[in-house]
């Protein structure tokens, strides 16, 4: 098994936050850091450079897509997975005409998530 | 795999009930079929149908019955895509398919798992389709060369979440490992749509290994397909072609609900049990309400509360009722298929027209009425239509017609079975009533046509696999009386045979007319009576043994009820209480002591046992509290009937 690859989670609910970190650890990767809005999130993703990064898709001030935007601005490979919750489809979307690599629909299966994250980061 | 553990038994039930209901989809779409190869919507009826069953089945965990519909889906895919017209064989293939999910559910009812399917069960299943199959798996991976295209058809599983935003997830890791030349719905679309459920992609460049890599493994794509597509077609005609290929399941969809019969209403599924239980309680309430009316007649300042209770419990009853009337669709929809087997067994050509499939009778009737059904048209396959030489020989048509017919004549239900072949041999069965010494040298021809009923009479000359064995009509009549029903058959040589089963359309509540005898009260069903009168005792005459009035120039014959249950003997009145009678083709008088007047009665089955006469239908409680007995009219005119016969 090569090096693990190295994740940062953004998501402003710290419940959210656990739960994945939970699961990655578990699933061997390595979570890196993790940030609690947009702002962080990007000036971690620039600190950090981390294989992928867990986006929550509703969060207070800068959205998801907004950062979504300001990362791969800054790195266009960028991979990035959206988090999202039910009836969020049309940001969604939007996420992915923008870049966004997949999304994961919480509630979180752990299988789910682990499947999608491996493949986003093939 | 961590998936949380659901008890997936308890879903059985439901997986069950709508394996049949698709099975049944597959089935009758089969035959529309059969009748005409190029019916776009069955095909696309039965694609459906297949691919929920492979959804199902899989969400079960039954992967080999998943598979089977799996493939039974690809084959029929195939046939869309290549504009192949479906033959015969494979018809007769998906019927194997059919019978193996009918075999698997069955297995499931009896042991909660599906049996295992052996591989020559596969072979025989898919045998037909074998052209079109090779044609399927033969793709050249090995020889794919730069710029060959590729046509990939990705079905997503029911569970996947936002389709349409895996659909371009896919689209943007098709473009990165090889190129998406087109897709439909387009990409554009894509962004628009609320559902999806297939997502076809024209792509060049890519490598086998990779687009496995893509969709393989996920819980999100269901599977997909892939063939080699010619690039260097006329991009204006292949842009022709495929509108009309992909716009074809929206066109199946649109013109479903014109001309399917089975559009699905949002329904839920409700135990039965549960049903009875509330029909039972609504019973009660009926008497309770019957009690409260009589209660109150002296308290006018009741009358309009009590009065507005009739009309809820009324109102209620209807929908309580309406909720157990299944339609007897349910019921006509396998005999297409039964008819058409016992057809081809019998080598004879039988057309089956059904029409009244939307009429509705009571769940605890349709569940009963099946078996004398399935054997009336065995039947008539076996016995009235005649062979295709014989049926030119008298210039008839060479295919025979077998008319199910149902319709609702007041609170009855009528099913006609009638075939237009050579009708009932009335001769023979005039020999053979006579060697069993069941009728008088002139009997009339319909008298000697419902002897058929008689239990051991067959004028069968052989015995076949299907029909014929002497053990038949007088089961399917019995069966159809203790529905409370009747049956009576008319047949015209050459002309063809009817049998008309009249039905009650329901059992559990009546109409009924109570009458007094001696001390106790009796009830008569009400949908028997045609009328009442009163005679006057010097009316009444004897022909033979039997008492006879004249009623508007008719001979009616009559019985005394007093007589009929054994209860002492005339009694004395001056004027004589009257109720006429009709079931089937025969009507009689029964007179009675007293006429007390109708209402609605709650029918309990009583267990008779062997020992008793029954002529009574069961019992029901007045409200009052008192017993009453409803009398069972069939039993009554049988048993004059025979009377008359010992007459003649």
């Amino acid at each position: 098994m090569g090096p693990k690859n190295r994740i940062l989670i953004v998501d402003d609910a710290a419940f959210m936050r656990m739960m994945i970190r939970d699961i990655l650890t578990k699933n061997n990767f390595e979570v890196v850091g993790e940030a609690t809005n947009g702002e962080e999130a990007v000036s971690k993703y620039i600190e950090l450079q981390p294989d992928l990064v867990t986006l929550d898709i509703t969060m207070p001030g800068m959205d998801g897509v907004t950062v979504l935007k300001k990362i791969r601005e800054y790195d266009p490979s960028a991979r990035v997975v959206m988090c999202s919750a039910m009836g969020q489809q049309a940001m969604v979307v939007e996420a992915i005409q923008n870049g966004a690599k997949d999304f994961i629909n919480k509630p979180f299966h752990p299988q789910k998530v682990v499947e999608i994250l491996r493949r986003a980061l093939r | 795999m961590t998936v949380e553990n659901i008890d997936l038994n308890s879903y059985l039930p439901i997986f069950i009930e709508e394996t049949k209901d698709n099975i049944q989809l597959i089935s009758s779409n089969l035959l529309r079929l059969e009748h005409n190869a190029d019916d776009v919507e069955a095909i696309n009826e039965i694609f459906r149908a297949a691919h929920t069953l492979k959804g199902m089945s899989a969400t079960m965990g039954y992967t080999e019955i998943s598979q089977l519909a799996h493939q039974a889906e690809n084959l029929l895919d195939e046939v869309r895509q290549n504009n192949a017209r479906i033959n015969s064989e494979m018809i007769t293939g998906f019927f194997h398919f059919v019978d193996e999910f009918e075999a698997q559910l069955q297995s499931l009812v009896e042991t909660g798992a599906p049996r295992k399917i052996a591989p020559e069960r596969f072979q025989e299943i898919l045998a037909p389709f074998s052209p079109a199959q090779a044609a399927a798996t033969e793709i050249p991976w090995e020889a794919a060369e730069e710029g060959q295209c590729y046509l990939l058809e990705i079905f997503f599983s029911r569970d996947c979440q936002l389709p349409q935003a895996r659909a371009m997830i896919i689209c943007n890791q098709l473009n990165s490992v090889g190129k998406l030349l087109k897709t439909s719905p387009s990409q554009e679309q894509l962004a628009q749509l609320e559902q999806l459920d297939k997502l076809v992609c024209i792509v060049s460049d890519i490598r086998p290994e990779e687009v496995r890599a893509l969709l393989e493994g996920g819980v999100e794509v269901d599977y997909y397909t892939i063939e080699k597509y010619s690039c260097d077609e006329d991009p204006e005609t292949q842009d022709a072609q495929e509108e009309g290929e992909f716009s074809q399941p929206q066109a199946g969809e649109d013109s479903d609900s014109r001309h399917d019969p089975l559009v699905l209403r949002p329904t839920i599924r409700v135990d039965t049990e549960k049903l009875d239980q509330l029909l039972n309680l609504v019973s009660e309430l009926v008497i309770n309400k019957t009690t409260l009316l009589q209660a109150t007649t002296n308290y006018p300042v009741l009358a309009d509360g009590v009065e507005h209770l009739h009309r809820l419990t009324s109102e209620l009853q209807v929908i309580v009722m309406k909720m157990r009337m299944i339609p007897l669709e349910t019921v006509f929809n396998r005999f297409p298929r039964m008819v058409r087997d016992t057809a081809i067994a019998l080598d004879k050509l039988v057309n089956l027209e059904i029409r009244g499939g939307d009429t509705e009778l009571d769940r605890t009737i349709i569940d009963d009425i099946a078996d004398p059904l399935v054997h009336l048209l065995r039947n008539a396959v076996d016995h009235g239509i005649e062979s295709v030489e014989e049926r030119l020989s008298r210039g008839k048509p060479r295919t025979g017609t077998i008319r199910l017919e149902a319709y609702q004549t007041g609170n009855q239900v009528v099913i006609e079975v009638s075939d237009d072949g050579r009708g009932l041999d009335i001769e023979q069965i005039r020999a053979k009533s006579r060697e069993l010494r069941l009728v008088g040298p002139d009997a009339e021809a319909s008298e000697l046509a419902n002897l058929i009923f008689t239990p051991g009479f067959s004028t069968a000359d052989n015995v076949t696999d299907l029909s014929g064995r002497g053990v038949g009509l007088d089961v399917v009549k019995n069966s159809i009386e203790a529905l409370g029903g009747s049956i009576d058959v008319f047949s015209r040589p050459n002309e063809g045979t009817t049998f008309k089963i009249s039905l009650p359309l329901t059992l559990a509540i009546i109409q009924g007319l109570l009458v007094r005898c001696s001390e106790e009260i009796y009830v008569i069903p009400l949908s028997y009576i045609t009328e009442t009168g009163i005679v006057f005792p010097e009316e009444i005459q004897t022909i033979g043994q039997q008492d006879i009035v004249m009623l508007r120039g008719k001979v009616l014959p009559i019985v005394y009820l007093r007589k009929l249950l054994g209860i002492d003997s005339h009694s004395s009145a001056e004027e004589l209480n009257l109720v006429v009678v009709r079931y089937g083709e025969r009507q009689i008088g029964i007179i009675v002591d007293d006429l007390l007047g109708q209402q609605d009665i709650v029918i309990k089955n009583v267990n008779w046992g062997e020992q008793f006469f029954r002529c009574f239908l069961g019992c029901s409680i007045l409200g009052d509290g008192s017993v009453v007995l409803i009398l069972d009219i069939n039993v009554l005119l049988s048993v004059t009937r025979v009377r008359e016969v010992n007459n003649a």
